[in-house]
């Protein structure tokens, strides 16, 4: 007789969901950032990671590839996007789709999503055409929009970022949102957000009647990754001498998936659990890394044992990994070192500036980021050569543009600046600042603008976007002083010319 | 009507009623805000922390209602039975006759494809040095540490 299985034995997590939260853990390894609600700046996020993770989420240490694709090919007027596209085909011909079915956070979010106890939806032919959704929206959003704002305005424009990915919502948007840190930032909140906010929960719901919806019906790196599936070194195998052709491993499938190993198959390897013929195997080339009950027909006596053995020293290796990725992300890391110690100074500089004000009866004022601080004496020499000097700016009121050539909506509200310019010239000072990183020559991107206003580049050190409390490098962001120089607006997010006006007659 | 049966639908329910209930606030917020910006306060803010916890607090009961009905059904062993089973309809039997065909590789099509893969790993190999010369790296970099608001749906 049987032995009856307790709870724990049928409801353990198995191997797959262990490696996907691994992959999670890893991917977003920096913990700090949650606490800190500012994300990770550091080397690492050079390289893509294979699965779906926003990079702006505030645990993230790497790229995620498809938000990385779409400012490639932004960019192709400029320079081929080279990197991101062999990345992907790397990433492509060594897993294809095994990364959807054990490496991508959003794909444990569906299955668990997906465990919730309510009627689910099968697989139909509906479904199936639905699957073909995905490719559509690979044209339009992350080919298409990207690449027509990028050759005709010089602009990058993420369409499937802006417009769709529940990821960057959840993770980036909600990430930051959520921390109280990040207070200021409800500020920029719009149609845009509320638009974004409804399609993630839309699509969560979906998730929840209908095993994995967004990676089956929309995910576009899914799809990339599908291309490569019968290539791909790593994939679930079948032993053509083993198969009956009964066909219970399509059958059982949640995936659309028409044969094993096509396009859609995520390789999780659910279907040799179905298999009475022990034909299935998931294997990496020649190597079985998972073998059937029966074991595989190449196997050797002690073929078992040694897998076991890898097994184990594979999963060894893989927390002390993971053990080392979260000591270097939240202590180690030079760039969250030079973190800490510029929250340190600036704490120690706000404590002085406040028992100064604190010992001036008269109210002295602080310098610092917060409406009604000071703002931080600079200068600075212009792109046309002048000289702007921040002291030399009293009696007027001054508006500073935090912007970048490559963040879209920083590019769209240049000409709000520039008419403000204009029209105020005698009145006012406007000076746009873009950030120290710069990807394209500044002076040819503004040439064909025809702005008029004065521009600078930070230096290294991001001396005015540390003095204007830039801290979570997020773009754009303005700060309007007055005549005195004290803030009286500071804010990320764009900047329409009703605001503007507002802010200038309140204090003219 | 089986008891199971009901407790799924009350789930489902549950779980529809949430996902509506949290829109709508969202969308509430907007449209107020909005409109109270046209009237001529344009620095006044659509979202704030307050309005967005004043509009998730009444949600939270049914979310946390809905987590301990998810528990109690995962403990119960209560799920749709039709989940787990095969598709019987026609079309996937007919994917699944076609099946074995599609897999059988021969040693002829193995080493084909064994090639085509090494050929594409040394182009993507010579693209990824081409774009760490070519700067398409550290625009990977660049546009992964200096966020643009919109791409992450912020504003």
């Amino acid at each position: 007789m049987d032995k009856e299985l307790t709870w724990w034995e049928t409801h353990r997590p198995s191997t797959r969901k262990l490696i996907q939260l691994y992959s999670a853990l890893l991917y977003n390894a920096h913990l700090k950032g949650f606490i800190d609600g500012e994300i990770y700046q550091g080397q690492t996020k050079a390289v893509c990671v294979p699965g779906f993770n926003c990079y702006s989420c505030p645990g993230a240490v790497g790229a995620c590839p498809l938000g990385s694709i779409q400012n490639a090919l932004a960019s192709s007027g400029h320079h081929a996007g080279w990197y991101v596209l062999g990345i992907i085909m790397i990433f492509g011909l060594s897993l294809g789709r095994t990364i959807c079915g054990w490496l991508c956070p959003l794909g444990l979010i569906q299955e668990l999503l997906y465990k919730i106890p309510t009627p689910k939806i099968r697989k139909s032919r509906v479904t199936r055409a639905l699957s073909y959704l995905k490719y559509v929206i690979i044209v339009i959003f992350v080919v298409s929009i990207p690449l027509y704002y990028g050759l005709k305005y010089d602009m990058p424009v993420p369409g499937f970022c802006k417009f769709i990915c529940p990821a960057g919502t959840f993770e980036g948007a909600m990430g930051l949102l959520s921390n109280p840190k990040n207070s200021g930032l409800f500020g920029m909140l719009g149609i845009l957000f509320t638009r974004k906010f409804v399609i993630m929960l839309i699509i969560g719901l979906a998730c929840i009647f209908c095993y994995r919806s967004f990676c089956r019906f929309i995910c576009p790196l899914g799809a990339i990754y599908g291309m490569f599936n019968k290539l791909a070194l790593v994939s679930v195998k079948v032993d053509e001498d083993r198969c009956n052709g009964c066909g219970a491993c399509v059958r059982s499938c949640k995936m659309d998936v028409r044969h094993v190993g096509d396009h859609e198959c995520i390789n999780c390897a659910k279907c040799m659990g179905v298999c009475a013929q022990s034909a299935l195997s998931l294997k990496a080339g020649t190597h079985t890394i998972i073998a059937p009950e029966k074991g595989c027909a190449d196997d050797t006596p002690d073929s078992a044992q040694k897998r076991q053995k890898n097994g184990r020293i594979g999963w060894g290796v893989a927390l002390a990994v993971l053990c080392f990725a979260l000591v270097w992300f939240n202590f180690l890391d030079p760039s969250v070192r030079k973190r800490s110690e510029a929250q340190a100074a600036a704490a120690q500089e706000q404590d002085v500036n406040e028992s100064a004000s604190d010992s001036a009866a008269s109210g002295g004022e602080k310098t610092g980021t917060a409406v009604g601080d000071q703002f931080g004496d600079f200068t600075v020499t212009c792109l046309d050569g002048t000289i702007f000097h921040l002291a030399d700016q009293k009696g007027k009121v001054v508006i500073i543009n935090m912007w970048a050539t490559y963040c879209g909506p920083c590019v769209k509200e240049l000409p709000v600046f520039d008419n403000f310019y204009r029209e105020h010239k005698d009145d006012a000072a406007v000076l746009a600042v873009h950030a120290s990183e710069v990807l394209k020559d500044v002076p040819e991107f503004l040439e064909p603008r025809g702005l008029e206003m004065p521009f600078c580049i930070d230096d290294e050190n991001d001396t005015i976007f540390n003095l204007s409390g830039a801290s979570i490098s997020l773009l754009p962001q303005t700060v309007v002083l007055d005549r005195n120089g004290t803030i009286v607006y500071n804010q990320t997010g764009s900047m329409t010319a009703e605001l503007l006006n507002e802010l200038y007659e309140k204090v003219k | 009507m089986t008891k199971k049966d009901v407790f799924l639908i009350i789930q489902s329910a549950l779980c529809v009623l949430i996902a509506v209930l949290l829109s709508a606030a969202a969308i509430r917020i907007y449209l107020e805000g909005s409109a109270w910006q046209a009237a001529g306060h344009p620095s006044e803010w659509i979202y704030t922390r307050e309005k967005a916890a004043a509009a998730i607090a009444p949600v939270i009961p049914l979310i946390l209602i809905s987590a301990a009905v998810t528990i109690a059904g995962l403990i119960m062993g209560i799920k749709d039975e039709n989940k787990d089973k095969p598709v019987m309809d026609e079309e996937f039997n007919k994917m699944a006759a076609e099946n074995r065909d599609f897999n059988k590789a021969g040693p002829e099509k193995a080493k084909k494809r064994i090639t085509i893969r090494r050929i594409l790993y040394a182009v993507a190999i010579c693209f990824v040095v081409m774009g760490i010369f070519n700067g398409s790296m550290r625009d990977v970099l660049v546009k992964a540490i200096k966020i643009c608001t919109e791409c992450v749906g912020l504003g």
